[in-house]
Parts: C-alpha cells; structure tokens; sequence
C-alpha cells in the first residue's frame, strides 16, 4: 500500500531542520513521520481520552462522575492484551501512559521496527481482552496507586479536588479505591468500544525505514476498521468552582511540611491556538517561577525555615491552564507570607515594574525544543501526543521563531488578571 | 555503520606537552554537543570531601565572573540555555570534580565553535575563581547550605530516591571516608567559607584527568581550546569502587509510606557486557523473569527492575506491598537461583536484543556516547562500540548461567511501609560473606 506524497503535508521545521510528512486517512487517523539515518526506530499511538475525561457515555454504563482511572484502566488492560511477548520476540520494546488528557502507547526496536509497528497498530485496534487477565490487573493497579504515597502527589491530587468541584480530574489518573474496584470487564471493554476511534487517533515514527513504508503499514491495520461518529467526552470545564474553598489541609504519611500553590486560569475564551499556548504558559511558569525561587531564597537566607527548591509544573486541561509551584516548609505562617510575595512579584510582572530577560527564556525554550529532536523515541511521542490534541508540534518552533515580546505581555496581562488561586498545607 | 559511512569518527589523542589523553567524537548526529572535564583530587578526609561537595554546588551557582545565580543563569540561557554542571563523585582512588557542559549545537539557531570556546572560557573562570569579589562568597555558600538542607528534606519525602541513596550507603559502607547521604545533609552545620576555599586550593593544583567532547567541531579544534584553557595540567589515572568483602548489614528504616521499597545488591565475577545482559533478563525487558514472576504470576509489585552500575554492583530493585515484603524476597532470590541452572529461551532473545539496542544507541545519543567511553576510560579498557556488539550477539545459555552463578549476594535494604507492620521478630542480620 503505498500513500502518495501529493496526498500528504509536508512541513519542513525550521529549527531542528527535519521534515515531518503527515497524512490523513479516510477514517480520520492522523499519521506522522520522520525520516532519520538512525539504526533504532520509534513509533507511538496516541488518542485524546485521559485522566481527566469524566464522562464516557457507554449505553448502560453510566460513568460520570463515578469512574475515575478508567482511561488508565482501559490502557492497562489493553497493553497486556497487547501480546508483550510478540514485542519481545521482535527485539522491541514496549510501553504506555496515560496522562490527564490522553493516553499514549509506543515502542522502539531495531530492525524489524516495521513488525513490531504492525503489532502496535493491532494492540490499539484489535485489543485482547482477557477476562483471566481483568482480576490481575486491577490488583496492580492497585498496587500502583499504593506506590504513589510521596507527599507532593497526595498534594497535587489535594489541589486538583479544589479546583475542580466535580468528575475525574479531581481524584486521579489511576482513580481512588473505590473506583477501581467498581471497574467490570464488559464495562473496559464498553469504554474501548465507545472512546477508541480511528478518527481521534495519532500515529508518528522516526524511523530509518521510510515515511511511505510506516504509513502503508498502518493503513494496512486499519483496513476494514469502521470510522464511526467520534466520541463525546465530557470535559470538566463547566465542573470548575465558582466560588468556595480555596486551601486545604492534608495530612500525609511523612512529617514533611509543604505548601502547594496553584494559579488556574480559564484560556477557552482567548482563542490562542494550542502550539502558543504551550509557549506563552511554558514562559510564565518560568517567570512566575523564577520569581517565587528568588523570594524563597531570601526568605532562607534569612532563617526563615523554608526547605528545598520549587516544583512547579503546567498544565493544559480542556481549555485551562493550571501552573502550580509546591515548596516544602516548616510553617503554614512562613509559607503564607511567602506566597503573598509571589502575588506582589506576579503584580509587579503585571506592571512592568520588575526586569525580566524575555530574550534568554526565549532561547531556554529553543534549546528545550531541540532536544525533543535528539531522542527518536521522545519525538515520535511528542508528535502523536500534539497531534491527538489537535495540533502541530512544529508549530511550536515557528511560535518560538515568530515570538511576539508584547503579544506574550498581553496574554500574561489577560491570565494574570483572571487568575483563580488555590492552595494545599501538608503536614 | 556509522563509522564506515564517516558518520561517527572517534579520535584519542594526547594532549602534546602534558600527555592527558581526550577523547573526541565527531558527529553531525545530534543536535546538542557535550564536553566534560573530569579533575582528579586524590584521597580527601571525609570533611574535605564535604567541603568539595559545597562548592561544587557553588560553582553551579556562581563565581567571581557571574557572582550571583541570576546573573549566571542570563548568561547561560542566552547561550541557549547551555546546562554547565559541576559534580562531586568518589571512586576507590579518591574524589573527582567532573565539569560537564551541554549546549546547542545545531545550525539553524546559529552556534557551533565560537560556543565551544565560550564554554570551555566559562568552566576554566569558575574553576579558577569560584569566589565573588564582594563577600568572598559568603553568600554563596550560604545559598548552597539552604539548598542542601532542601534537597535533604526532600529526599526523605520521595521514599524511592531516599530507599536507593542509603542503600548505596550501606553497600559502600567499607569505603573510607565516602560521602554519605547523613554527611552530606550535615553539611550546613559542618562546613565553612574556610574549609571550602581550602579544599578549593586542591582544586586548584588537580591534575586532570580525562576529557571528552562529542559534537560538530574536528579534534583539532576540540584539542586546541583544550590546550589554550587547561594546557597546564597533567594526567591521573583512576579506578572504580570494588565492593567490600566482608560484612554487610541487613538493614531496614522506616516507617514512611505505604509500599515497602526493597534493594538487593550483588556483587559479580562475570564481564560488564554479561552482567548487563543478565540484568536484561532478570529485570529489564518487559517479558523479563522478575516482571513475569513478581508482577504479573504473584501481584506483588507494580515495578521491579535489575540493573548493573559502573562500579561493579548489580542491583535488584522493587517496591511491594509490605505483606509481600518476604515472599518478594525470596522469590527473587529464587528467580536468581533458577537462571544459574536453567534459562527461558524467549526471554533470553529478548535480553540480547534489547542489550544489542543499548549497544547501538551509544552511536545516538551523546549521553549514552560519553558514558560509555569515561567508563572504558576508568577501567582502562579500550573503547571499542563494535566490539561490544559482537559479545553481545554471542551471548548465549551458558553466558547466562555462567552470569547468574556469579552473582553474591551482599547488601540486603528495606524501607518499609506505614500501612503494614514488619514481620514479626525482625532484627538487624549480619551475614558472613
């Protein structure tokens, strides 16, 4: 089966220089592919249908808001219907994740790249369930959620329930307890038929084999699959507190005190396509970030009981962006005032009133994107994980050549405005 | 394949006048070239060690060219976020300050040799002068004590990491004056501005030890910076740590979560190359005999892995629940013990096709380029990519076995959980090796 260049779109990236050929099957399926001299080749899978997807509107299975993890249930059931040991035997190896907005599956391997990218194909479209299979994996899963004990998960999870009133994203991408054992086989296999479409899926390789030789081998696997009407996941945006609480105190299983801050901001309503999204929000973490760092460090300096550095971290669900910053300390008291210096420095951002290096973060974020480029494995993810979510990962490079100083100062002036803040006491 | 396409061309070459050796890969392969200096400080006392420790995080903070952490990091990221990192390491032959530098090297954003030079300008400054002019770097240090103190108490809340870093402790526990992870969150209270500009004067007089540049720009040029920046210094050799033979504990710390986190470690007389691929086996790939055991026939883990470090320790690691604590335990032993007589097949191909992967991304990607060859370089073996090809493809059962047979047993770590108690009249063991 051979797909003609004249059908494909062809973009070359400006930066990295490496050309990525990109086809749209009739059934909606999204491949994409680079060309590279190298010896291991990666491909990867991905679809929209994550954590943090509340409603899966199976017939008899009514799921919102009662199932959360089960986008992480449905990929682990998948996966090991997926037939591991055919992988093995092709000298690849395999693996999968589902994050809050979608779940991933993906491979490397050496020279019989091409089989084993057949057998990816055939994992997502023709999945095993195996009812012997169903009980094993849910005490994994289990044992999994159980692993996750450290104190800034239990926050960030904490953080998520407040923000959030209602549906999966407030509990987490593996679920709590009690959903995961709610989970039966025929409703895994309910949610596979309703959620995994062809028309939401995302294949990219960065492969030595060529482009036209990938793309033949997944249209072959989709061959005689039907289409269907694309799914209908309920997002959480209309779930969002209007008003309530906003801290919360937890306690976890270590003395360890933290606090964790997150600024939410509703991003639907500004028309920013998600490739500047990506940028604009990457570059006012780092800034909100920088600033944050700086006053802890004078807090420290002068004695004032503050451990470690920040995490912080972004995040772009259905239409919101969440940039949280967590800081490990002794004192609720220290941690408040702290924060309250964050505002006063995100104010002073807001007013122009403090210097900040636009530039140099510009060319931070350019080495970051290159390096996706070195590793064929994080690019071909990278790509179908853009693609699933509706764009381009090139785009961003040309966001980052085309970057605009005083566009980026208004959106940080649309966000910083409208901003809603929450946050968690641990400890 | 790559080196006959002139792809991938590896030169070592002495350094005329002072006879330190570098190594150069040259390669249009990545977008990103590495260059790292390794000094070599001999044997130190345990307080100098954590001296060395404090200002090699100082240097990543500073120095006397850019003496605050926001004027260095504008400087690096309009480098395109160059990542030049300093690095405290031990082996048995004493402490190193490992150099290590990142940047861009792609066309398109226009840098390529006149980087190179910069960064290697950049390195020799801070080493030179890694104290500001004002305080002398007063406060400097007394940003890195607060870092310290930070990264320790974040450590013991991310019970994987804190699991592993004293389970290395106890492993090395014979070797005199190692920096421990107690020695180094006490470092705050123990070191001062005296102790780290003396141990800096060590620094100073180091020789070095070995280089290695993987990028764009020819050995010539990588030679020539080399010797304009460092052109004064003369060659070590070293060697890695060796295991201890003797006792080591059986030991357990907690509680501080809900999963027992478990380390065992080995010694192994079999090569490198065997112990890599046998860890393949036993813990790597996703069929391997581990994941099919524990995981998947018994539940008792989400995640189990095997793995062989470069200083001849082979370790298996888990995270179980705390009622499978034992029975974990002795089913690893029991899969080790299984492979030194027996093996299945399927698994075995697997293993040697993922090492045979490993093998081949040396050629793609410049980390796994730089520590294959600073590894050939510590051991003093030469540094042969298609050589290591060839053993793996000949591994066969009897690699195998002969592997597994020479595995022993010798550091045995629990951290447990909060959710279940320990077994019942647990103690502290001491084994006779």
């Amino acid at each position: 089966l051979i797909i003609k260049e004249s059908d494909m779109i062809i973009t070359d990236d400006p930066l990295s220089g490496e050309r990525v050929y990109e086809y749209i099957h009739k059934s909606g399926t999204r491949m994409l592919a680079v060309d590279t001299d190298t010896s291991i080749s990666a491909a990867a899978v991905s679809l929209p249908f994550g954590g943090g997807i509340s409603g899966v509107d199976v017939e008899g299975f009514r799921t919102f808001p009662a199932f959360p993890g089960i986008a992480h249930f449905a990929e682990h059931m998948i996966f090991t219907g997926g037939r591991l040991d055919r992988f093995c035997a092709l000298g690849a190896d395999a693996n999968a994740e589902t994050s809050m907005t979608g779940t991933t599956y993906y491979i490397t391997a050496g020279d019989k790249f091409l089989y084993a990218l057949g057998d990816l194909s055939n994992m997502v479209f023709n999945p095993k369930f195996s009812k012997g299979e169903f009980e094993k994996e849910r005490e994994i899963i289990l044992r999994e959620r159980s692993d996750d004990d450290d104190v800034f998960t239990e926050g960030r999870r904490a953080l998520l329930s407040l923000i959030y009133q209602r549906g999966s994203i407030r509990r987490d991408i593996i679920g709590d307890v009690k959903s995961i054992k709610k989970v039966t086989p025929e409703f895994i296999r309910g949610v596979y038929n309703y959620a995994y479409r062809p028309g939401i899926m995302s294949f990219a390789s960065v492969s030595g084999v060529g482009h036209s030789q990938v793309m033949g081998m997944i249209d072959a696997a989709i061959f005689g699959t039907q289409a269907g009407s694309a799914p209908k996941f309920n997002t959480i945006k209309s779930k969002k507190r209007e008003s309530g609480e906003r801290i919360k105190r937890i306690k976890p299983f270590s003395d360890i005190g933290m606090m964790l801050c997150g600024f939410a901001f509703d991003v639907s309503s500004l028309g920013t396509s998600y490739a500047r999204l990506q940028v604009y929000t990457s570059m006012l973490e780092s800034m909100l970030f920088d600033r944050t760092e700086y006053i802890a460090r004078t807090f420290k300096e002068r004695g004032r009981g503050i451990h470690g550095g920040f995490r912080s971290d972004t995040e772009i669900f259905c239409g919101d962006v969440v940039i949280s910053a967590a800081l490990y300390c002794d004192s609720p008291d220290v941690c408040a005032e702290l924060f309250g210096g964050i505002f006063e420095e995100a104010r002073k951002l807001h007013s122009r009133e403090i210097f900040t290096n636009v530039e140099a973060k510009r060319r931070s974020l350019i080495a970051d994107y290159l390096s996706v480029f070195d590793s064929p494995s994080d690019l071909a993810l990278t790509l179908s994980e853009y693609s699933a979510a509706g764009s381009r990962f090139t785009d961003v490079g040309r966001e980052l050549i085309d970057f605009d100083e005083r566009e980026f100062f208004d959106f940080a002036d649309a966000l910083l405005a409208g901003a809603e803040v929450y946050f968690v006491l641990a400890g | 394949m790559w080196e006959e396409a002139g792809m991938f061309s590896h030169e070592k070459r002495p350094l005329s006048y002072n006879g330190v050796y570098i190594d150069c890969v040259r390669t249009d392969r990545f977008r990103f070239a590495s260059f790292s200096l390794t000094f070599f400080l001999g044997e130190l006392d345990f307080k100098k060690r954590q001296a060395l420790y404090a200002l090699s995080r100082m240097m990543e903070n500073g120095s006397r060219e850019y003496p605050t952490p926001e004027s260095l990091d504008i400087a690096l990221s309009m480098l395109y976020d160059a990542e030049i990192s300093f690095t405290f390491t031990e082996s048995e032959s004493g402490v190193f300050l490992h150099a290590e530098a990142d940047f861009a090297d792609t066309p398109s954003v226009g840098v390529g040799e006149g980087l190179l030079w910069r960064i290697l300008s950049h390195v020799k400054n801070t080493v030179g002068s890694p104290f500001p002019e004002a305080d002398g770097g007063e406060a400097l240090l007394s940003r890195v004590k607060e870092e310290i103190r930070g990264d320790s108490s974040a450590l013991i809340s991310d019970h994987d990491s804190y699991a592993y870093s004293i389970y290395k402790d106890k492993v090395y526990s014979h070797v005199a004056d190692r920096l421990t992870t107690e020695g180094i969150r006490n470092i705050p209270d123990e070191v001062s501005l005296f102790d780290v500009v003396s141990v800096h004067r060590t620094v100073a007089g180091a020789p070095l030890c070995y280089a290695f540049y993987v990028g764009r720009s020819s050995a010539d040029t990588v030679c020539g910076h080399v010797k304009e920046f460092f052109g004064d210094f003369s060659p070590a050799r070293v060697t890695p740590f060796s295991l201890g033979r003797g006792y080591l504990l059986r030991d357990r710390e907690g509680p501080v979560g809900t999963s027992t986190r478990m380390h065992l470690g080995f010694s192994y007389s079999c090569t490198d190359v065997e112990a890599n691929v046998l860890a393949q086996y036993l813990g790597g790939v996703p069929i391997s005999r581990f994941f099919t055991e524990l995981r998947e026939r018994n539940r008792y883990c989400y995640s189990v892995y095997a793995e062989r470090s470069s200083m001849g320790l082979f370790t298996v690691g888990a995270t179980v629940g705390a009622k499978y604590e034992e029975k974990a335990r002795a089913l690893i032993l029991d899969v080790i013990d299984e492979a030194c007589y027996d093996c299945t097949q399927a698994v075995l191909f697997a293993a040697r096709d993922a090492s045979l992967i490993a093998a081949r991304y040396i050629y793609e990607n410049r980390r796994a380029c730089e520590r294959f060859f600073f590894s050939a370089f510590v051991k003093g073996e030469r540094a042969d990519i298609e050589e290591r090809i060839r053993q793996i493809r000949s591994f066969n059962r009897d690699s195998l076995m002969r592997a597994a047979r020479s595995l022993t047993l010798r550091a045995d770590y629990v951290l447990f959980g909060k959710g279940d108690p320990p077994p019942k009249g647990y103690s502290k063991e001491v084994w006779r090796l």
